[in-house]
């Protein structure tokens, strides 16, 4: 039960949107959704895809001289059991909940236990001190990999490499990444991120004096190293939750906070060479600069390409052709 | 049920390149896709079952052969569109490849030998 709900959250039930009012229809769906892991948001969207099917096969009975009650009846049935449905779907986020939280957890913790290790000055306990650094950032993997499973998956986080461009009118322009680079975005996005709160708690704590863990103690130096990293954690951390979308108006980003934001064509011109590859940060971004010309006041928009984009090129075109230079 | 197990062990591996196949020519949702494959199984349409196809899409999307957008279908409400990646299409190629393979290889084995099975 407790399980249920940890993996279920928020809520329990069914998400009211997918009621449609049909007898068949609802309790196949509620019987499915008891199935079903993840947020409402996640279930819902589960079964509006199963709802919009069965609704759709249900129309051809009905021109078949079949009542509604009876067409959908024969519709639900002729889709398996609830069970067989949400097999995949139960599968996929357990497999996803391990590829977040043991890669991360291991990363995280072995950080956190040469951290650890480091700032020890007293002498005494290094190899205990270490091991509970070891344990503290397993478990700190372990709950990042539930919360980014199975209560904000959603807001897609850790879309380092799975930032993409969508078109409605030209949809070629869907940005492609290798499997290797999409299998090691959520560990990587998290641990920059776990690295961040980490930082900034000790650093803040360090300069302080305050005792976090009465065997760690560092000079207050290092506080300010600490804050440094976790700035460019955070930096990188909201780099990674941009979402680039391009049509015939512009290009629409959403930051990791769910604001929007639309670079109009017409208002955006190019600073610099488009497509400039800069060697940054180990080479792992390709940098592309804009700059948004809008009422005297100017704004500069950087767009970050990764370099496993592989028709990163063919973006560069569009947006060569489509910016007003 | 011994015969239509068999079938739909061998039809499985077929099925991933037929839906991959139906997205090569554009992009679509769930139903639209049952029912153009259906239509292209003609007499044995009844192997490939409504309750395999969304399993079989979540397994496409996650090893990163399909992915999703949502758009307004005919009833108003948000309609989940798949469609096939550049590695959907490489995978797709090699598949066809195989089954070309496949079928080289029974033409010149288990067919050709028929009429003595028969």
């Amino acid at each position: 039960m407790i399980l249920s709900k940890l993996t279920r959250f928020p809520g329990t039930g069914i998400p009211y949107q997918a009621v449609t009012g049909n007898p068949a229809l609802d309790d196949f769906l509620i019987e499915l959704d008891r199935h079903l892991l993840g947020s409402a948001k996640v279930r819902m969207q589960f079964l509006a895809e199963i709802k919009d099917h069965l609704l759709e096969k249900k129309d051809p009975l009905i021109e078949e001289g079949r009542t509604e009650d009876v067409a959908m009846t024969s519709a639900v049935q002729s889709m398996g059991t609830p069970d067989e449905l949400a097999k995949s779907q139960r599968e996929e986020l357990k497999k996803k909940y391990i590829g977040i939280s043991v890669p991360s957890g291991i990363i995280f913790g072995i950080f956190m236990a040469l951290f650890s290790a480091f700032t020890h000055l007293k002498g005494k306990g290094l190899v205990l001190i270490s091991l509970n650094g070891l344990q503290n950032g397993v478990f700190f993997g372990l709950f990042m990999g539930w919360f980014m499973t199975f209560i904000w998956p959603e807001r897609q986080l850790t879309s380092a490499l799975k930032t993409y461009l969508s078109s409605a009118e030209e949809s070629e322009f869907v940005v492609h990444y290798s499997k290797w680079m999409r299998r090691l975005s959520y560990p990587i996005t998290v641990f920059f991120l776990l690295m961040g709160v980490y930082c900034i708690s000790f650093g803040i704590a360090g300069f302080f004096y305050i005792s976090i863990n009465k065997n760690l103690l560092f000079p207050r130096w290092m506080s300010l190293v600490l804050g440094g990293i976790a700035i460019i954690d955070f930096f990188a951390v909201r780099l990674c939750c941009r979402k680039y979308k391009v049509n015939e108006d512009g290009i629409y980003v959403d930051d990791f906070l769910g604001r929007k934001k639309i670079f109009a064509w017409k208002n955006l011109k190019r600073v610099g060479l488009l497509g400039d590859i800069r060697p940054w940060i180990l080479r792992y971004w390709k940098k592309v600069k804009y700059a948004e010309f809008e009422n005297g006041n100017h704004k500069a928009m950087r767009m970050l390409v990764y370099p496993d984009m592989v028709n990163a090129d063919r973006l560069f075109v569009l947006l060569d052709k489509k910016a007003n230079m | 049920m011994a015969t239509y197990q068999n079938s739909a062990q061998v039809l499985k591996g077929l099925l991933d390149a037929t839906v991959l196949l139906t997205l090569s020519k554009k992009d679509n949702y769930g139903f639209a896709i049952y029912q153009e494959i259906t239509k292209q199984m003609q007499g044995d349409a009844d192997l490939f079952r409504e309750s395999t196809l969304y399993p079989l899409l979540h397994r496409l999307e996650s090893k990163g052969f399909v992915d999703h957008y949502w758009k307004p279908g005919d009833r108003g409400t948000d309609r989940k569109y798949y469609r096939i990646t550049k590695s959907g299409k490489t995978h797709l190629k090699e598949r066809v490849e195989d089954w070309h393979k496949v079928v080289r290889v029974l033409k010149r084995t288990i067919l050709a030998e028929e009429g003595v099975t028969k």
